[in-house]
């Protein structure tokens, strides 16, 4: 087997942060230790004066995602390559049934296929159930065996994805059940499409107007309702992008009451406010939950800085700026989403850790531990212990560039942080002990990347 | 390069989690974590089948040495805590409590051919020795102990006292483990039970009754936040400490919670039947408490795992009434031991175990990760331990001077059987395998 020696870098271990060196040998990691004798390596990275982090598991990633009339850019090869260059070793797609009424089991094998074929980092899907019937029920224990254990749920879109509170009700105990995970789009239906129609009515669709056509109290409320769903079913829960601190104080207080229950957010929550949509390129930020107020941003950022976030996600739907503005004038027509996935670490790290004082080993938390425990992947992932796969990034906290859609990998013409300043910067990533990114290029091949069962969810 | 000694084959586990490796050592330090055995060290261990966990560290003894060693002294103090899988300890005595800079000097002197495992030493607080504060903690002292109520002959601090000693650790950044029990509320109870002639063992929770410790914890979280401070509440043995100190915590006061097994396995039903070998202060609650702080220890809500080991003979228990018997318990040698009971019985994990009975004290003490931890670089503490291992607690084998555990006659599952001190074998099998003298003081780094 082959012998790696990742040499003299900062470790950000479970333990904490120390400078050692990292042995992997063929797939796996085989020793951490204090020194190493030079001799009998295949290959050495010097990671001198540089971060070595456990690759990113990006828990939330859509490609190649058909809804409505629009399909996005990317297929599982392009998506992963752009996940490496950012540092994201796994990551975790849906099988969403396209139209609703398709099997979740199905979908699910399909979608296996199309990403084995192509993959260049591990991944794993998340079960999506769009319909909760007798035959889906009976599907969720399949689910389970062939090693999705988590499962995805919208309590909006009405006639593609949602199903209904009592759909989710009836889903929650069977997840209980078998031991799984719901993840939950929390946006209420009922009250999208009220606001949407009132501002329709007065010819308010513009993009300006999108965060007010799903304001605040649309999260809040789904996220109370599933919260209450979930404490009486004993389902374990993960509200995906939250976008709102309201919201967050929900999750917490639940937490209390010891729900098992966990929340995720996504830098451009984080990072950008409903200001963006008062631009010209409007269009491009339009995602849902929408961008919220400067002073929600802040909120959500101290929350997160305290430990109240668990996970970072990506929430990567690559749309293009065609696609963004083929409807100009009509947010009800416009694609919902914006990419992320290679952008993820790189910007959590520098705003996050270098700007904000977030210790690194909360950043590594966020991006990569936390994901692989809440989707049943660790410690096979989002760790760096013997035993575990070499997925390892090479990171240097003090090179500085900026955000430039140009010489990003993603397959779309823009980013919604395009001319961000980043600190840090992706230098070498190795995926089971494979370099697949070397001085910041993609030399990965073969399409190696492969499915990783979910385990045990010990989040 | 050779290392001295491989463990291999363990299950190692840390808060985060549990993976199976092979420790390395050189000298005192882990030098390296293997996925396999690397054949190259003078000496192997092999833990199959085993669980390695860093040595536990427990910051709240009593081994009455200098002060009451017919009670406990240090050697067999040490000792019990070595058998137990405690590598670290905090001590204090309180008949004979190190008040000054000097007092140190002398403990420690005292003390350095007395210990099996390596230790720090706790100052007391009273109120007119407020000023030693920042000389003690130059001197390294691991923290300070101050009591709301005066209790084991040692003076109590009232709030005016409490805020200037608040004012004084946060001015050096020291931190302070507090007693909390109103001693208003106690006098009061007590008062009203001698009036009506009690003797029964009944007296010792309605004396120390749970109202006295509310109020307490009560008074000192809120000077906590109010100063800043970084204060631990001792022996927290109710959940509604548990919550009031996390409302404070919401507010950005820095506190952090001990408990003892006692307050998870005994109740006041014990204390009733069993009068002086169950009297302890806060003492044990009603069951429904108890069944309570097993759920806030499974959420995490509390932060830290000690025992308040306190022994005295079964003749000193059972020489004097209910009211003038010695408070306190032997048990530094079967907290591992309760704690891994609770991981068998499904009431917490391993990894809960490691981060409140080994991480966060070492964590709180200044002593991560040389303590609290199994990685590269740090003290080659370890312990070893089956968890699958069930057997009897007996008096017999209680290598306290007390000669005897309130747990005597329990069927328990989970068992320490070799406890290693910076690369050395201290105990093994419940046995101490070397001489007093290899524990050193831990000054704070």
């Amino acid at each position: 087997m082959a012998k790696l020696l990742v040499r003299g870098g900062q470790v950000v271990l479970s333990t904490g942060t120390i400078k050692v060196d990292v042995v992997v040998e063929g797939e796996k990691i085989y020793s951490i230790s204090s020194s190493t004798s030079n001799s009998g390596f295949d290959r050495e990275i010097e990671a001198e004066g540089c971060y070595v982090l456990p690759g990113g598991v990006d828990p939330h990633v859509h490609t190649n995602l058909e809804l409505g009339e629009y399909t996005t850019r990317d297929d599982f090869a392009e998506v992963t390559r752009a996940a490496a260059m950012g540092g994201t070793t796994t990551i975790v797609d849906f099988a969403i049934p396209t139209p609703q009424e398709a099997s979740p089991l199905g979908t699910f094998r399909e979608r296996l296929e199309e990403a084995s074929t192509l993959a260049h980092v591990d991944f794993n899907l998340h079960a999506t159930l769009t319909r909760v019937d007798s035959e889906v029920l009976d599907e969720i224990p399949e689910l389970f065996e062939v090693g999705a254990h988590t499962f995805k749920m919208f309590t909006v879109y009405r006639g593609l994805v949602m199903v209904s509170l009592g759909e989710i009700f009836a889903a929650l105990g069977k997840i209980a059940e078998v031991g799984g995970l719901a993840l939950i789009h929390a946006e209420s239906n009922h009250l999208v499409e009220a606001t949407v129609q009132a501002l329709a009515r007065r010819g308010k669709t513009s993009a300006a107007f999108h965060p007010e056509s799903r304001p605040t109290v649309c999260e809040v409320d789904a996220v109370q309702a599933v919260f209450n769903m979930l404490r009486v079913t004993g389902a374990m829960g993960y509200f995906v992008h939250i976008s709102t601190p309201e919201a967050l104080e929900i999750v917490r207080t639940a937490q209390g009451d010891g729900v098992k229950v966990w929340a995720e957010t996504c830098p451009h929550y984080l990072i950008l406010d409903d200001e963006a949509y008062g631009s010209e390129q409007g269009a491009l930020y339009v995602c849902s939950p929408p961008l919220r107020s400067r002073r929600q941003a802040q909120e959500l950022w101290r929350k997160l800085l305290l430990g109240e976030v668990a996970i970072v996600g990506s929430d990567h739907c690559c749309y293009d700026t065609e696609q963004k503005y083929r409807h100009p004038d009509d947010f009800r027509l416009m694609p919902n989403g914006l990419p992320g996935v290679q952008t993820r670490l790189p910007v959590m790290f520098s705003e996050g850790v270098v700007k904000r004082g977030l210790p690194v080993e909360r950043f590594v938390d966020l991006v990569s531990t936390n994901p692989a425990k809440m989707n049943g992947l660790y410690p096979r992932k989002g760790v760096i212990q013997p035993g575990s796969d070499a997925d390892l990034i090479v990171l240097d906290p003090t090179r500085q560039g900026v955000i430039d859609a140009n010489a990003l990998e993603m397959k779309t013409d823009y980013s919604p942080f395009e001319g961000l300043e980043i600190q840090g910067e992706v230098r070498h990533v190795l995926a089971r002990g494979e370099v697949i990114v070397e001085e910041g290029r993609f030399v990965g091949k073969d399409h190696r990347g492969v499915f990783v069962e979910s385990e045990e969810i010990v989040l | 390069m050779k290392f001295d000694c491989e463990i291999t084959n363990a299950t190692i586990v840390e808060p985060g989690g549990r993976y199976r490796g092979t420790i390395s050592i050189s000298g005192e330090k882990v030098a390296g974590i293997l996925a396999e055995p690397s054949g190259n060290a003078h000496r192997t261990i092999d833990a199959e089948g085993l669980v390695a966990l860093p040595g536990m560290v427990d910051q709240h003894v009593h081994f009455m040495d200098p002060g009451d060693t017919a009670r406990e002294d240090f050697i067999h103090g040490s000792s019990a805590a070595a058998v137990g899988g405690v590598t670290t300890v905090v001590e204090h005595t309180h008949s004979n409590p190190v008040l000054t800079a000097e007092d140190l000097q002398e403990k420690r002197e005292h003390l350095k051919d007395r210990s099996i495992i390596d230790f720090g030493l706790m100052a007391h607080v009273f109120p007119d020795t407020i000023k030693h504060v920042p000389h003690l903690w130059e001197d390294g002292i691991a923290m300070f102990k101050a009591f709301t109520c005066t209790t084991h002959g040692v003076p109590g601090l009232l709030p005016d006292d409490l805020l200037r000693l608040f004012r004084s650790l946060e001015e050096v950044g020291a931190r302070a483990l507090v007693h909390c029990e109103d001693e208003f509320i106690t006098e009061d109870n007590e008062e009203r039970l001698r009036a009506a002639l009690r003797d029964d063992y009944g007296v010792i929770p309605e004396w120390r009754s749970t109202e006295a410790e509310l109020v307490a914890v009560n008074t000192v979280a809120l000077l906590a936040r109010l100063t800043g401070a970084n204060i631990t509440i001792a022996h927290a043995s109710q959940p509604s400490v548990v919550d009031l100190v996390r409302r404070e915590r919401e507010l950005n006061a820095t506190l952090s919670i001990e408990s003892c097994p006692q307050y998870f396995y005994l109740d006041a039903d014990d204390v009733r039947e069993h009068g002086p070998t169950r009297k302890f202060t806060p003492p044990a609650r009603e069951a429904p408490a108890r069944e309570l702080m097993w759920e806030r220890l499974a959420r995490g809500e509390i932060d830290l795992i000690s025992t308040d080991h306190a022994p005295s003979t079964l003749d000193q228990k059972f020489g004097s009434d209910i009211w003038d018997c010695p408070f306190g318990l032997p048990g530094v040698e079967t907290t591992l031991i309760m704690l891994l009971n609770a991981v068998a019985e499904e009431r917490h994990t391993l990894e809960r175990l490691v981060q409140t009975y080994s991480e966060t004290p070492a964590r709180l003490l200044g002593l991560y990760p040389h303590k609290g931890a199994i990685r590269v670089g740090s003290d080659a503490d370890v312990v070893l331990v089956d968890t699958e291992q069930e057997h009897v607690l007996s008096n017999e084998n209680i290598v306290s001077k007390a000669g005897w555990t309130p747990f005597d006659g329990r069927r328990v599952k989970g068992r320490p059987v070799m406890t290693m001190l910076r690369g050395q074998v201290v105990a093994e099998n419940g046995k101490v395998t070397v001489e007093p003298g290899i524990g050193r003081f831990t000054a704070r780094p």
